[in-house]
This record gives structure tokens, sequence and C-alpha cells, in this order.
């Protein structure tokens, strides 16, 4: 072996030992905390393997009301962010694909939206929220809505490149064989963006899922679940933060789980 | 009867493109093919019958009902798109199920249909398998069978064989026409591709910049092109167009320095644009009475024949032969004084029995 091989191969195996050890050491970290003891996980020095087992802190985390109230109204948030920002980005994708200057203009607004920095909205939003009632209620609508504008752009990107596989003519072509509007819609492109519309309803999702700064700006009492994983840390419940941040992975798994037939491409029999 | 009556109709489209007042017919039972080079109008021209667009002006009528303004398309009508538009996540059945679907038709009769137009259609596979699991000439025929399915008055085509590669396109073509001989459907078809137009049509409607430029059978345009655009569009090689003048006794002309020995139409003096194709020409002296001396430029080997490219006076002149002249040689080239056409040169609209048969073609 030549000697540049020996070192591309030396570097590669540093990267894949630095890719194991950033991503999987945390989670190690993670669930190690969330079942030792207060004890173990602050042991000096630190120690790989927990001696004592303990299941107290997920109790705490599924019975106390506060921490079952933020679970639950993360989970509200999130699926309402991720149906808004759908929604909206199909019907902003379908416009933008039937017309040239709706897509000019479309493309224009959402990368403009992407490039502001987002703290600098965040005091005008928190104004306009307080304003229409919509800050720090208990169902977290208010940050739900600021979710789906954040995760809008992607989600419509994400179903434009879907809606331009469709060739328009599939419309017309439904239209003369009598199909109405909402027959066109549910028929003929709902069963094509299958694939799409779970993409983006899962990243919006997961973008909402664990959003942290709005979260903690326009919900300041009645919190989500990241803003409170991190009050817990702070104030010096790492176990029960552990146990949080390990269930905060759980509904992600599940989405994952049960759209993951639409979101892995199932190879075609080829055409010929 | 008249099955698609068309008057007047105009849509025009910001850029400028579209339709002008447009008129024509289209009888019963009938295989008319819309003719022209793209952009020139001819899927609005569809679209407008299909009802998938209103015309700015004028009036359409299929089986002798104004559908000018009809709000959503009736079973009158239906269409084969250029990419044949096939449901791609539906089956071939549900393809052509479909629009029976639409309909509120019971399974039974759904079902007992779709296998009827299926078998006339000339598909005999799996109706059960996707679009994309078929062939191109598989995927024509169930993109026929929907639109047939229905049992329309009309049948609307864009183009549809234009995305299957030669052969088969020429094999298509054949059982298309075939079909439509079987069950005299009206059939309108747009194309771009004149052998399609010639191999389909009962009559074709060349177009130009959204305008008819002439109606006609497909013998009636090649034979006796109406104006200088279809002359240039039908034929390969394109029709040889010459400037020419008429010589001061209204007897003979001068292409440039060169006179040819053939009369104008009568009455005609000053400039014109004379045509011959370049099959009309030999050089054998039998071949016809008209003799034209010109220059052999190049040649172009064919196989079958050669296509010489040569000068007469100083305007290039194409000529297909079935042997080989030396480039550089002065050649004599014979041709038929009833193969010879004439344009206005300013108009550019054909001088001379414009609307006379093809009977006085003679054929040879």
């Amino acid at each position: 072996m030549s000697q540049r091989f020996k070192l591309l191969e030396i570097c590669r195996r540093a990267l894949s030992a630095f890719a194991v050890v950033t991503a999987v050491v945390p989670i190690y970290l993670l669930i190690k905390q969330a079942f030792s003891v207060e004890l173990d996980s602050f042991a000096w020095p630190p120690r790989w393997i927990p001696h004592h087992l303990t299941l107290e802190h997920l109790h705490k985390v599924t019975s106390t009301g506060e921490l079952r109230e933020s679970l639950i109204r993360s989970a509200e948030v999130a699926t309402v962010a991720a149906c808004t920002a759908t929604l909206l980005g199909t019907m902003l994708a379908y416009a933008m694909t039937r017309d040239l200057r709706a897509r000019r203009w479309g493309l224009a607004a959402l990368t403009a939206s992407r490039l502001l920095p987002m703290i600098a909205v965040a005091l005008p939003l928190a104004t306009v929220l307080i304003r229409v009632g919509l800050y720090d209620t208990p169902s977290g609508l208010g940050l739900a809505l600021v979710h789906a504008a954040i995760a809008l752009p992607v989600a419509a990107i994400l179903l434009l490149g879907a809606f331009a596989k469709i060739p328009l003519e599939l419309e017309d072509a439904a239209f003369l064989d009598g199909a109405s509007q909402l027959t066109i819609l549910l028929r003929i492109y709902l069963p094509q963006l299958k694939q799409a519309l779970a993409a983006a309803f899962v990243l919006s999702f997961l973008s909402s899922w664990d959003e942290f700064g709005f979260g903690l700006l326009l919900q300041p009492t009645n919190r989500t679940l990241p803003p409170l994983i991190y009050y817990y840390a702070v104030f010096g419940d790492v176990g029960a933060a552990s146990a949080l941040a390990l269930v905060s992975t759980a509904p992600v798994l599940i989405v994952l789980v049960a759209l993951r037939h639409i979101l892995i491409r199932q190879p075609k029999p080829p055409a010929f | 009867m008249a099955e698609l009556v068309m008057r007047d109709v105009s849509r025009i489209f910001r850029s400028g493109r579209g339709v002008r007042n447009l008129s024509l017919t289209v009888e019963e039972g009938e295989f008319f093919v819309v003719l022209g080079p793209s952009g020139v109008g001819k899927s609005t021209l569809l679209r407008l019958i299909a009802g998938l667009d209103t015309p700015d002006n004028g009036e359409i009528e299929i089986g002798g009902r104004s559908v000018t303004h009809r709000a959503r398309p009736d079973h009158t009508v239906a269409m084969v798109f250029q990419n044949l538009a096939l449901y791609p996540h539906m089956s071939a059945y549900e393809n052509i199920a479909f629009p029976l679907k639409m309909m509120g038709l019971g399974r039974r009769e759904i079902e007992e249909r779709v296998r009827r137009t299926a078998a006339l259609a000339g598909l005999e596979i799996d109706l059960n398998r996707r679009p994309s699991q078929l062939s191109g000439g598989e995927r024509q025929r169930v993109a026929l069978a929907r639109a047939l399915v229905r049992e329309p008055r009309l049948i609307l085509m864009d183009e549809p064989l234009s995305q299957v590669d030669v052969q088969l396109r020429s094999v298509l073509r054949v059982e298309l026409k075939e079909f439509q001989r079987r069950t005299r459907r009206t059939i309108v078809y747009v194309t771009h591709d004149h052998d399609s137009a010639f191999v389909l049509g009962d009559r074709i409607s060349v177009m130009h910049e959204g305008r008819i430029a002439q109606i006609g059978s497909p013998e009636e345009v090649y034979r006796r092109p109406a104006n200088l655009f279809v002359a240039r569009f039908l034929g390969h090689p394109p029709m040889n167009l010459l400037r020419c003048q008429v010589a001061e006794s209204g007897r003979g002309l001068w292409v440039n320095d060169v006179r040819l020995e053939l009369d104008p139409p009568d009455g005609e003096s000053g400039e014109l644009v004379l045509g011959i194709r370049p099959q009309d020409l030999s050089v054998q002296p039998e071949f016809g009475a008209v003799k034209l001396e010109v220059k052999v430029e190049s040649l172009e080997y064919l196989g079958a024949r050669y296509l010489v490219r040569a000068r007469l006076g100083n305007q290039a002149l194409l000529v297909e032969l079935p042997r080989s002249l030396q480039p550089g040689q002065i050649a004599h080239l014979y041709a038929r004084a009833d193969r010879f056409h004439f344009f206005d040169a300013t108009s550019g609209e054909r001088i001379g029995q414009t609307h006379d048969k093809a009977s006085t073609v003679t054929k040879g």
C-alpha cells in the first residue's frame, strides 16, 4: 500500500472514531444518567458503568404534573405546527407549480424569511402574540403557529419538488375525464404526494419538537419540553432532565417507525 | 353531418401566440390532422375544442350543440395527451376505468366496458400492471382506451406518438389509422410531423402563426400548396423556391440571367416565385419538356438516391437523382411544365388553378 493510501486510511478511521464518539457517547451518557442514582452521576472520577440502577427518574417524569403537561403540550404544539406547515406548504407549492410569477415571488419570500436572524423577530412576535391573546397559553397555540412559520419554507420547497414531478396534463386529463377539483386533489395528487407529505410532516414535527429559543421566550410558564429540560438541568436535577430528554426521543422514533413505509422509497420494477 | 364546427375562433395569449380567426369544419367519422411547426397554436386549438380553455371570440359547436361557454367538459370529447398523462399510481385497468367511475357507473358495467374497450384498443396485457411497467406501445394503447371508454363523439390527440421511437411510431401509426377506418371515430390529431399527417389524415389543415394556411386532402396540400408557407413546410427535402421575372413578351421566365422556356400563368408579369420539388427534376430528356441548365456544386449520398446541390442562375437548387453527377459540371435537368408552382412574390399566395382539384395534375 502506498504512503498516500495509508494516510487516507488513517484519516478515514480517525473520522469514523470521531463520529462514533460524538454520536454514541452522549446517547450512552444520557441513558446512563436517566437510570442511575444521583450519586453515580456526580461521582468523581466519573463512572462509565453505573453501580446502582433506578427507575426513579423515569417515574418522576411520568408522575409529576408539570412534566407530563409539558410533554403533552410539546406533542400538541409539534402536531399543530406540522399539520399547519404541511397544509400551507402544499397550497403554496401547488400555486408555485401552476404560476411562474407565484414561483418566483414564493421562492424569494421563502428564502428571505430564512435569512432573518430568528432572535430579531422573536420580540416583535411576542408583542403580536400578546396582543392577539396567544402568548403563553396553556395550549401553546401561539408557539405552534410560530413553529409552523419556521417550518413552512422547508415543507413548501420539499413539496414543490414533488409537485414538479407531476405533469400538468394529469390534471387536465382528470378534468376531461369528469373529475371535480376535490377528486383531482384526493385521487390524482394526494396518492402521488404521499412521500413528500410524510417527509414534510416529519421534518416540521421534529423542528418544532426540538425548538428551544421561541419556546423559552413565548411560553415562559406553560413550558414545552426543551426549555423544561434546560430548567431541570440548570436547577440540578440531572437525573430527571436526562429521563425527560430520553422520553423526548420517543415520539421521534414512533413517527419514524409509523411512516417508514412511506418515507423509504420502494424500488420499482424496471420499465422497458 | 359536421361533427365539429369552429367559426372565427380566436384565443390570443399575452406572448402574441395563440389562435386567430380560425374557422374549420370536421365531418363525422373523419380523421382530421392539424399540422404545423411547434408554437403555431395547434395545442391551443385542441385545448379550445376540449374545453380546457375558452376562446376570446368565436363559436365552437360539437355535434350541432354550441360548447363555446361550457362550464365543464361533457362526455362528448376525450383527449390523448402528448405525454399520455396516464395516472402513474393507478393500474392500466384503473386508468381506463377512471372516466367511468367519474360517470358514477356500477362496478359490473365498468368492468364490462373496460374489457371491451381494452380489446378494441388492441391491449392484450395484464391490466393490473402500472404504466411504469408497460412498454411505450402498451402505454399508447392504454391512453387510447381511456379516451375511448366513454364513447366520446370526438377524440382529440396531441401528438401522442411523438415520444415513441421511429420504428414503433410507424407501426402504431398504421394501427391507429386502421382502428379509425374500422370504427369510423371522429379524430382531430395535432402533429408537427408531416409523415404522420400524410399517413393518418383524411384531410390536413396546415397551420401558420395561429391561422390555417391550407385545408385539404394530403394529396391536395402536397401537390397544390396554397402558399409559400405550405410549399416550404411540406416535403423533404423542401421544395425549391426561386425568384424569377416574367419575360417582356409574357412567355418564358428569367431566373437571374438564365431563361426558362416555361410559360407563366396567364396575365402575370413582373416578379414571381417559382416552385419545383427536388423529386420532380430528372436528367433524362424524356422526363419533361422544360429544360434547366444548372451548375452542380456538391452531392450527398442518401442511400437510394443522391441529393444534388446545384445552382440555377445564382439561386440554390436541390435535386434528388438516382445517379451521381460531378461537382463543378454543367448539367441539364428536365421537368414537366405542370410540376412547376407559381406564387405571388409579395403575398406568397399560389397563382393559377388554386381551387382546381387534383384532376389536372397527372400522376407519374
